[in-house]
């Protein structure tokens, strides 16, 4: 075998044509880990949002609490779902709730700013398990008092102590909550009846969540609300409910896959060229390696191995590129609602980013190899 | 004439190499007019047309706005409001396979006056739209979809109003772009169908200018700052504005895949001309003693590089804008929703040339120096 350290040294040689050729590959990678980075994150707000015992119940018909309205006499039907748990004092886990989208004119901005708010009782705590009081205190019944999540406490710079405003009213904060990065994350969250209150919305609810034992358990109770016509509802697994919100979300990755095929398209013309040319440059060099016995098929390893290095020098800066954006977070719209999330890279991205990056050192490098093969050592010694 | 000549002759040298960067530049262009056709029709879409003398009136706080009918008489009654018309939305599924459509219920009088985009509708459509109830103005886009004629009726299963599906008749399409995912109908067969005659979602106002506007609007917000449902008047533009920072994380992301495209074009080409300057060098030096110019050598080098962007990216626009044509009329063995949302303007093709031909300027200019600095001697002193 030709010794790689033969190839390594030619890249070195020509460091500008190797560092030009590499960084095509270092911007395909790049783009594509960032652009998967962005679905992922969005995709994980949506699925740590779920529970897959809790089932989501909105008015028949509607895929967003947005814009679902159910009655005082149809919520009660939907508490009495058989099979949803109880808790201590043996009222049923079932969170009524007021999600309201609200505007609101912030003074620094000189702009109507959107908030989401969610009017609950203190049953939802227990019912939303992943939701916490990390900082402060939960708030009180009747009185106007908010708990806010995590991420728009970031992004608000937010904390227990400050007050808020909502409609015409200064509403105390009196808690920060986390929730496993969900989008409960980027709410406000107050008492029900102050809510429903305030914004004449009384005997109105957005949505039902119950929380059953575990998944058989949902699955019952799914059923019995979908054959049971008196109750007009669209009830989902809490799970399945988030995951079809993230459904845009596989339209902007395929486009992501799509970009980065055609930008691996052209850095495969790209390193074919170079290789083309350092081919040309040393002709002579084969023409030697084949006088000194070497075999075809090992030009063609050799010339394979060079482009395959070019192009891991390239994936590896381009990871490492890529993965400074890990962590860094942004507000994207979400369906009618607005989240706060954080670009996340996995394995599965990086391995995604491997296989593009070999894929492209081997397609580039085959053509380039092959023509090295047919070179003629008497003719290329002249 | 000699000039010309002679550079395509040096295009024609290598073909393979000259080949292989046009292709690059064919698909890197491809792809950038795809994902620019993307930005822009967002753009496009939320803020070509947004007025500051057209006034929305929303309820004050809450998302989506509801307020009540009768405010709308008082409001139109306001000193400086010169035109006025008011929306209902009814949006549902066109179809089993869960396309969906958005309804704006509006007068039908004044729509060509009141909507930004409509002004080309061909008023004889008001006229059939005031003879048919049940009538339906329908964005070009909904009919590709649908596959849907003029003349023929279509179902919306609704899930803003339940248990109101409604039946229209599609009287016209609506031309231009801004609502060819919208259709539009008559607010009485709204009112009437839906039994919703007490709230309106929207009510725009058409004042003089962005002066009157402003006192137009603190009055309306004055005369109802006492009843329990307030409302609130922004201009057209400022609620534009917020629309779009919904769509900027995305936005932002695509025009940062644009800019590496554009960056990635550049080295591509930059590479192919310095490997074809390198090995040209002893020729350059020929040149320079036959007594051209420094000059003419860079020209020489650089028209290559533009001639190669220049041609890639009218072909790769050309493809992407044939494609999305043929798309358009459905002459593609597969067809592509993407495309349909995302149509590629005729104005892509001379963007593609310039981008090909600036992306050859910049990408040769280094290499181009080089090759103009060529020293006559050392050229020769390696030839040996």
């Amino acid at each position: 075998m030709v010794p790689v350290s033969y190839n390594y040294r030619n890249l070195l040689v020509r460091w500008k044509t190797t560092l030009m050729t590499a960084s095509g590959f270092l911007l395909v990678v790049t783009a594509l880990i960032i652009m998967l980075a962005f679905v992922n994150g969005v995709q994980t707000v949506c699925t740590s949002s779920g529970q897959p015992e809790n089932i989501i119940v909105l008015k028949q018909g509607n895929f967003d609490e947005v814009l679902s309205q159910m009655d005082r006499r149809l919520v009660s039907q939907i508490e009495a779902t058989p099979g949803v748990l109880r808790n201590a004092v043996g009222r049923p886990l079932a969170s009524r709730e007021l999600f309201m989208v609200l505007t609101q004119w912030n003074e620094q901005s000189g702009e109507y700013h959107r908030l989401q708010a969610r009017g609950v009782e203190p049953v939802a705590m227990e019912v939303h398990q992943q939701v916490n009081v990390a900082e402060g205190r939960m708030f009180r019944r009747n009185s106007r008092e908010v708990i806010v999540g995590i991420g728009f406490a970031r992004s608000q710079r937010i904390a227990p102590g400050d007050t808020l405003a909502l409609g015409q009213w200064e509403w105390d904060v009196v808690g920060v909550f986390s929730a496993a990065g969900s989008a409960f994350e980027s709410e406000i969250w107050c008492n029900l009846g102050q809510l429903a209150g305030l914004f004449h919305r009384e005997g109105i609810y957005s949505s039902v969540v119950l929380r059953t034992a575990g998944e058989t358990a949902a699955d019952h109770a799914l059923e019995y609300l979908e054959d049971n016509r008196a109750v007009a509802v669209s009830a989902q697994k809490e799970t399945d409910y988030y995951r079809q919100q993230a459904e845009q979300m596989n339209v902007i990755r395929t486009g992501a896959i799509v970009i980065a095929i055609f930008m691996a398209v052209g850095a495969i013309f790209g390193v074919t060229n170079t290789m083309f040319a350092a081919i040309g440059e040393r002709s002579k060099d084969i023409a030697v390696m084949r006088l000194l016995g070497f075999k075809r098929s090992e030009i063609v390893l050799s010339f394979l191995m060079e482009t395959l290095l070019l192009a891991l020098i390239g994936g590896t800066l381009g990871a490492l590129l890529g993965c400074a954006i890990n962590g860094l977070t942004l507000n994207t719209a979400l369906g009618a609602k607005s989240v706060a999330f954080a670009f996340k890279i996995n394995g599965t991205i990086l391995a995604i980013a491997a296989v593009f990056t070999l894929i492209m050192g081997m397609i580039g490098g085959l053509l380039p190899a092959l023509s090295a093969m047919r070179i003629r050592p008497l003719e290329a010694m002249r | 004439m000699k000039f010309l000549t002679l550079l395509l002759r040096n295009v024609g040298r290598n073909k393979i190499r000259t080949v292989l960067t046009a292709l690059a530049v064919v698909v890197l262009v491809a792809i950038y007019t795809l994902a620019s056709a993307v930005t822009d029709t967002i753009n496009h879409l939320v803020g070509s047309h947004a007025s500051q003398s057209r006034l929305m009136v929303l309820e004050k706080w809450v998302v989506p706005s509801q307020f009540p009918i009768r405010y709308v008489p008082k409001i139109a009654d306001v000193d400086g409001v010169a035109d006025w018309t008011v929306w209902h939305f009814y949006a549902g599924l066109l179809d089993d396979a869960g396309t969906r459509g958005a309804g704006i219920a509006t007068r039908m009088e004044n729509l060509r006056e009141m909507h930004p985009g409509l002004e080309e509708l061909d008023p004889r459509l008001i006229k059939a739209m005031q003879r048919e109830r049940t009538g339906a103005l329908v964005g070009q886009r909904i009919l590709d979809q649908m596959n849907w004629q003029v003349g023929q009726r279509f179902r919306v299963m609704s899930f803003t109003h339940l248990n109101k599906d409604l039946e229209f008749k599609i009287v016209g399409t609506l031309p231009g772009d801004v609502w060819a995912h919208n259709f539009f109908f008559r607010d009485d067969y709204y009112q009437e169908a839906c039994d919703d005659k007490d709230n309106v979602a929207i009510m725009w106002l058409q004042v003089a200018d962005e002066q009157n506007g402003k006192r137009v609007a603190a009055e309306v917000e004055q005369m109802f700052a006492n009843s329990p449902a307030k409302v609130r008047v922004e201009t057209e533009s400022a609620g534009v504005a917020r629309f779009a920072g919904r769509t900027n994380t995305i936005v932002s992301i695509i025009n940062f895949v644009v800019a590496v495209l554009l960056i990635d074009m550049v080295i591509v080409l930059a590479n192919s001309i310095n490997m074809t300057v390198r090995e040209r060098r002893s020729e350059m030096a020929i040149f320079k003693i036959l007594g051209f110019q420094p000059s003419f050598i860079l020209a020489m080098v650089i028209g290559e590089a533009v001639l190669i962007g220049a041609l890639g990216g009218i072909i790769g626009a050309g493809t992407t804008y044939g494609i999305s044509l043929l798309n358009a009329a459905d002459q593609l063995p597969v067809r592509m929703s993407f495309l349909l949302q995302f149509p590629i303007p005729a104005k892509f093709l001379l963007h593609g040339l310039v981008v090909g031909a600036s992306v050859g300027l910049i990408g040769s200019a280094i290499p181009a120096a080089h090759a103009q600095r060529v020293g006559v001697a050392e050229a020769f002193s390696r030839v040996g």
